[in-house]
């Protein structure tokens, strides 16, 4: 066992730290993808599913069209994966583990879990979502120790961070029709602005998240 | 004679299970106590000028709940009232036992007169929320109290009359069935129903799917997935699950939505009964659904409406809501036993 688990991990490792390049390219596309939902009256959230190099879902919110409050961007792409492994007969497991997110925003607490049930290692994002970020901001789902769910996953943060920020910020100027009276909290502190911080996580079983330089 | 031995049987079927309510960690907790000193108030009359004087030299910042001034209950204590003079971490000390007023109260500006040595208690680091809190707080010293009485009433599992007990009943009934088809269909044997607790009808009913097209489709998210397709909207086909249906006539819609805009607004006002504690994916997508009140059967090893978090009662999420778990308890774990 040990053996077999050594002869993967060079090939996992690489996996798991893809070039800046890949990062610009894929990120770009997820952006063009924000932009698309911001202009047809949705969060501004995109992201692509990369899987041997190959784009295999996107999606961006469609909360509004749908009425269903549940179709963020990743739900909206996981589907895409699904129908994907379904068309080539190929076991979605096999292949979601293998398998990047690039989305502009950091997936939020329902998006994370969904992303440990089909086990997503590894999600690169733009900016934190302070209002409901899974991934370290309200909570870490990505790598807190529920065994029942799926499997934990890494997170590369802060891409284009104050760009993604100022896409929501844009979006939340505008009025939601749909949206009944939001309640305010008085104890809400306003997120940072764009603070391009950029935290590796390694899931559970290592405690320490380290903050590296900023990606140009 | 057999309708009042059925009515019986009915009622006993309410006795074997209770609604509890899930609170928050706030509401739940032990009451966390702080050292303290506090001093005699030898002459009554200075009481207000002392108050006054040590709370601007001691402000007890975020300890608003304490009573600054307690009475002596014990009639044969020489003194009849008692003051906090400051936290035990505010002053440094080196006898906590010995020490003096003028330990303390350093500031020339002070008129200790009136006031005795100081002695060492423990007070209560938050304010009460409930009143088995509120009880063991008061023993330390005097709180304010500013009772939920609807959270007192559910922890004497008061909250809900037999009548309620039994719609509960009802839809929860409902849940196990959907379940128990799912289950028949090879999925894991969960099942959810959303009510709209004003017209006291069913909005959608819906089981756990995961095993066969989706591996997200958890009851929960086919619910909320078929309120949408009653509002016109919806992403998902379930015609391979007969069992999973929504409800969308004109005459219900607008008995229920009359009220400010005439639109349904995704789960805003809907109850949600489901046979086992959602996992985190499916709380939150309840939070972004707005879902009023969740009624749950059994509790689930990374649940998180209770077991590994409180989703519902999450401090800095938009939406928060009710959670009563134990509804049909023993129906809802019969279900994942098989």
């Amino acid at each position: 066992m040990e053996m077999q688990a050594d002869s993967v991990e060079p090939e996992k490792s690489d996996f798991l730290q893809p070039l800046d390049s890949e990062i610009q390219t894929w990120m770009s596309k997820a952006f063009d993808m924000a932009l698309e939902a911001l202009e047809n009256g949705e969060v501004p959230v995109g992201c692509l599913m990369v899987y041997n190099n190959e784009v295999i879902g996107k999606g961006r919110n469609e909360v509004n069209e749908t009425k269903n409050a549940t179709r963020h961007a990743e739900m909206v792409a996981l589907d895409q994966v699904l129908d994907w492994c379904r068309f080539r007969e190929k076991d979605p497991k096999e292949v979601c583990e293998q398998t990047v997110l690039y989305v502009t925003v950091e997936p939020c607490i329902m998006c994370a879990a969904a992303l440990r049930l089909l086990h997503i290692p590894l999600v690169v994002y733009g900016c934190k979502n302070e209002r409901f970020g899974g991934c370290g901001s309200v909570l870490d789902v990505s790598s807190d120790h529920i065994p029942h769910t799926g499997t934990s996953f890494k997170c590369i943060a802060g891409y284009r961070a104050e760009e993604a920020v100022e896409m929501l910020k844009t979006f939340y100027k505008q009025e939601n029709p749909n949206a009944p009276k939001p309640k305010v909290r008085k104890d809400l502190i306003s997120p940072p602005e764009g603070a391009v911080v950029i935290q590796v996580k390694r899931g559970p079983q290592d405690e320490e998240s380290e903050t590296i330089a900023p990606l140009s | 004679m057999e309708p009042q031995a059925k009515r019986r049987k009915e009622m006993d079927k309410y006795d074997t299970w209770d609604v509890l309510p899930v609170l928050s960690d706030e509401q739940s907790r032990d009451t966390e106590l702080l050292p303290a000193y506090a001093a005699p108030i030898i002459e009554k009359r200075q009481t207000s000028r002392l108050v006054k004087e040590l709370s601007l030299i001691y402000p007890l910042p975020g300890l608003q709940h304490i009573k600054r001034v307690r009475a002596c209950k014990d009639k044969s204590t020489p003194h009849p009232l008692e003051v906090i003079v400051c936290l035990a971490r505010d002053v440094q000390v080196i006898d906590r036992k010995g020490v003096t007023l003028t330990d303390l109260l350093r500031s020339q500006s002070f008129d200790s007169s009136g006031l005795g040595e100081p002695f060492l208690v423990k007070i209560p680091a938050n304010p009460p929320l409930t009143r088995p809190q509120f009880e063991k707080a008061s023993k330390h010293w005097p709180t304010s109290f500013h009772e939920d009485k609807q959270v007192t009433s559910a922890l004497r599992g008061q909250l809900f009359t037999a009548d309620q007990k039994a719609k509960m009943q009802e839809y929860m009934a409902a849940a196990v069935e959907a379940a128990k088809s799912g289950g028949e269909m090879g999925m894991d044997a969960v099942g959810a129903v959303i009510v709209d607790p004003e017209s006291e009808q069913i909005v959608a009913v819906g089981h756990d799917c995961k095993r066969g097209s989706h591996p997200l489709h958890h009851a929960v998210m086919v619910c909320i997935d078929l309120v949408a397709c009653g509002q016109g909207g919806g992403t998902y086909n379930y015609e391979k699950y007969p069992a999973c249906r929504f409800s969308s006539s004109e005459s219900f819609r607008n008995a229920c939505y009359a009220k400010e805009t005439g639109q349904p607004y995704i789960c805003t006002g809907y109850d949600l009964y489901v046979t086992r504690e959602p996992c985190v994916m499916c709380a939150m997508a309840l939070v972004h659904s707005r879902i009023n009140r969740v009624f749950s059967g059994a509790p689930s090893a990374d649940g998180a409406l209770g077991t590994k978090y409180k989703i519902h009662c999450q401090k800095y999420l938009n939406h928060n809501f009710e959670v009563f778990n134990g509804v049909m308890l023993n129906a809802c774990e019969a279900l994942f036993k098989k």
